[in-house]
C-alpha cells in the first residue's frame, strides 16, 4: 500500500486570533497537541501560524507517489466537506477553514477512469 | 482582493448529502453555506515557496511593496507555461545555465517521464531525456539536479519487501539515462527520504533521511556516507545543516558543517529573537509579534536591525545568503537583506506553492496560469 505523504498544520495561535476576530460565534481551530501520523513521513503538527489571523491548514505532498491528497472536515452538524491537494509532488498548499469545522482528516486521493476519485490511507479524525 | 485559498467551507457544494436529512440539518447546511461564503471573503496570506511554517504576525499593518520584481529586477524573472503544446505537466527543476531551465514533463499525475531543456528567451523546448520507470517503482522520479555536464534524479522501487532507490544520470547534453548506483532507502520520517541530491565535480551527493550526507563517483559504486554527518542535511555544497529542509518549527540550517574541511558554524541571534532564516554566513532573526528583524553574521560580529517588509515570513532557507521571501494580505514578496530591496512578486491566489528544489538559484511561483520563474542569481 502506498503511504500517505502529506502534512497538515492546524495553527493553534491563527485560532486564538480568529476568536478575537471574530467574537464568540467563531470555533477554535486549534488541534491540542502534536500527533504524528501512523503513515511513514506524514504528521499533524500544531505550529503557530497566524499570517493575518484566520485559520489555516497546510497540506505538504513530499513524494512522488502518484497520489494527491484530499483533506476532509467535519462540521458540528456532521455534515463533511474537503478539499483536494493536486499540485504535485514537492509543493504545499493553504486552506482556510470556516468557523464551523471541528474535526479534520487528511487521506490519500487517485483519480481513477471515468472520473471516479478513490479516497485511501485516511487519517483518524482530529478534532480541532 | 482575490482570495488566496480554497476554503473548506467553499467545498460544501460537494458535500455528500444523506437521505431523509432532517429540518435541522437543513438549517445547519444554511448556515455552512453562508459561514462558508464568509469565511471565503476572507484572504489568507501563504507562505511562498518555503517548506517552513511558523510565520509571524506584524504589530503594524504592512502593504504590498511598491515596485513588482518584474520592473525591478527585469533579468531575473520570467514568466512561462506549466503545460507542454501536448498538454503534459511541466515542473521546472533547475538553471541550465543563466536561461535555459530544466523541466520535466508528467505522463501521469506526478509521473515525471521526460527531461527537458527551456529556453526562457524564446519559450523554446528540447527534449533531453526519457525517464525510465523501473518495475515496482513506488515513487516516480523525483530530486531533480544539474551541474558540472550532468543531469540527475532519483527513483523508488520495492523489492522483496523493501524499498531501493535508485540514483539516475544523463549527460546535461541529452542522451540515455543509466542507473549509477542503487541503494536501500532509510524508513519513511520526517526527515524525508533523499533530499538535496548534488552534481560534484567528481559525483554526485546527497542527504538521506537522518542518516547523513553520501556520496558516489561518477563511475558508480556503493554510496560512501561521510564521516560527522549524521542528522545533517546538504544545504550548499560543501556545507550540511541542521535542521533539515523539512524542519517546520524552526529555521533550517541554524548549524552548518563544511562536510570537506570540517569547519562548523552555529547561529548568531539577538537576545529574545528567534532565526527566520540562515545562510552560510548569516542568520536574519526577529522579535516576537514584530516587522524588526536584525541580522547577524555567524562569525558573531555586531549585526543590524532591519524591518521586514512583510506581515508574515515563516522560518526557511536564506537563498544565496541574501533572499528572504515572505507575504502580507494578498501578496507575496521577495526581500534582498543585501541591498533591502523588496518586491512584489505578483503571484496568482492559487495558494499553490512549491518547494525549493535543488538549485538555491531557482525560485518557482504560480502566476496567472504560468510559472513565474526567478533566477535570483542574476540579481546583483
Amino acid at each position: 500500500m502506498r503511504k500517505m505523504k502529506w502534512l497538515l498544520i492546524a495553527p493553534l495561535t491563527a485560532a486564538l486570533v480568529l476568536a478575537v476576530g471574530q467574537g464568540a460565534s467563531a470555533a477554535l481551530l486549534a488541534v491540542s497537541a502534536t500527533t504524528d501520523y501512523s503513515g511513514e513521513g506524514d504528521y499533524w503538527d500544531t505550529i503557530p501560524n497566524s499570517p493575518n489571523g484566520s485559520p489555516t491548514f497546510r497540506v505538504y505532498d513530499y513524494e512522488a507517489d502518484g497520489y494527491g491528497v484530499r483533506l476532509r472536515s467535519r462540521d458540528q452538524w456532521g455534515l463533511t466537506s474537503y478539499v483536494d491537494q493536486t499540485a504535485g509532488a514537492d509543493t504545499i498548499r493553504d486552506y482556510n477553514a470556516s468557523p464551523y469545522e471541528i474535526a479534520i482528516q487528511a487521506c490519500n486521493r487517485d483519480a481513477l477512469s471515468g472520473g471516479t476519485i478513490r479516497v485511501f490511507n485516511c487519517d483518524s479524525w482530529v478534532y480541532v | 482582493m482575490p482570495q488566496a485559498f480554497e476554503t473548506l467551507g467553499d467545498a460544501t457544494v460537494r458535500r455528500k448529502r444523506s437521505r431523509g436529512r432532517t429540518a435541522a440539518a437543513a438549517i445547519a447546511v444554511t448556515a455552512i453555506v453562508a459561514g462558508g461564503a464568509f469565511a471565503g471573503l476572507r484572504f489568507l496570506p501563504a507562505s511562498p515557496s518555503e517548506p517552513t511554517v511558523g510565520a509571524k504576525v506584524a504589530s503594524a499593518p504592512v502593504t504590498s511593496p511598491e515596485q513588482r520584481i518584474d520592473d525591478v529586477w527585469p533579468q531575473a524573472a520570467h514568466e512561462m507555461p506549466t503545460k507542454l503544446p501536448d498538454g503534459g505537466k511541466v515542473r521546472p527543476r533547475a538553471f541550465l545555465d543563466e536561461t535555459t531551465v530544466l523541466i520535466t514533463a508528467e505522463s501521469t499525475f506526478e509521473k515525471a517521464d521526460s527531461v527537458l531543456a527551456y529556453n526562457l528567451k524564446n519559450g523554446t523546448t528540447r527534449k533531453l531525456s526519457n525517464i525510465p520507470t523501473p518495475q515496482g517503482t513506488s515513487l516516480f522520479a523525483d530530486g531533480f539536479t544539474a551541474g558540472n555536464g550532468h543531469i540527475a534524479w532519483w527513483t523508488a522501487r520495492k523489492k522483496d519487501g523493501k524499498e531501493i532507490a535508485d540514483l539516475w544520470s544523463v549527460p546535461a547534453s541529452g542522451g540515455e539515462p543509466a542507473i549509477v548506483t542503487s541503494f536501500p532507502l532509510p524508513p519513511r520520517s520526517r526527515d524525508g527520504l533523499i533530499t538535496a541530491l548534488t552534481v560534484l565535480p567528481d559525483g554526485f551527493a546527497w542527504s538521506m533521511g537522518s542518516m547523513g550526507v553520501f556520496k558516489v563517483p561518477f563511475a558508480g559504486g556503493d554510496p560512501q556516507a561521510i564521516a560527522g554527518t549524521q542528522g545533517l542535511h546538504i544545504f550548499q555544497w560543501p556545507w550540511a545543516g541542521s535542521p533539515g529542509p523539512r524542519e517546520h518549527r524552526s529555521a533550517p540550517y541554524q548549524t552548518v558543517l563544511n562536510v570537506e574541511s570540517g569547519e562548523r558554524r552555529a547561529a548568531v541571534t539577538r537576545q529574545n529573537s528567534q532565526p527566520l532564516a540562515c545562510g552560510i554566513t548569516q542568520c536574519i532573526s526577529s522579535l516576537a509579534d514584530t516587522t524588526e528583524a536584525g541580522i547577524q553574521g555567524r562569525d558573531g560580529q555586531e549585526g543590524r536591525k532591519v524591518s521586514l517588509p512583510f506581515s508574515a515570513v515563516g522560518p526557511q532557507a536564506l537563498r544565496l545568503d541574501r533572499f528572504l521571501t515572505g507575504d502580507g494580505p494578498g501578496w507575496s514578496a521577495l526581500y534582498d537583506i543585501k541591498t533591502g530591496t523588496a518586491v512584489d512578486l505578483k503571484v496568482d491566489a492559487s495558494g499553490v506553492r512549491y518547494l525549493p528544489g535543488s538549485d538555491p538559484r531557482l525560485l518557482v511561483l504560480p502566476r496567472n496560469d504560468k510559472f513565474l520563474i526567478v533566477n535570483l542569481g542574476s540579481i546583483p
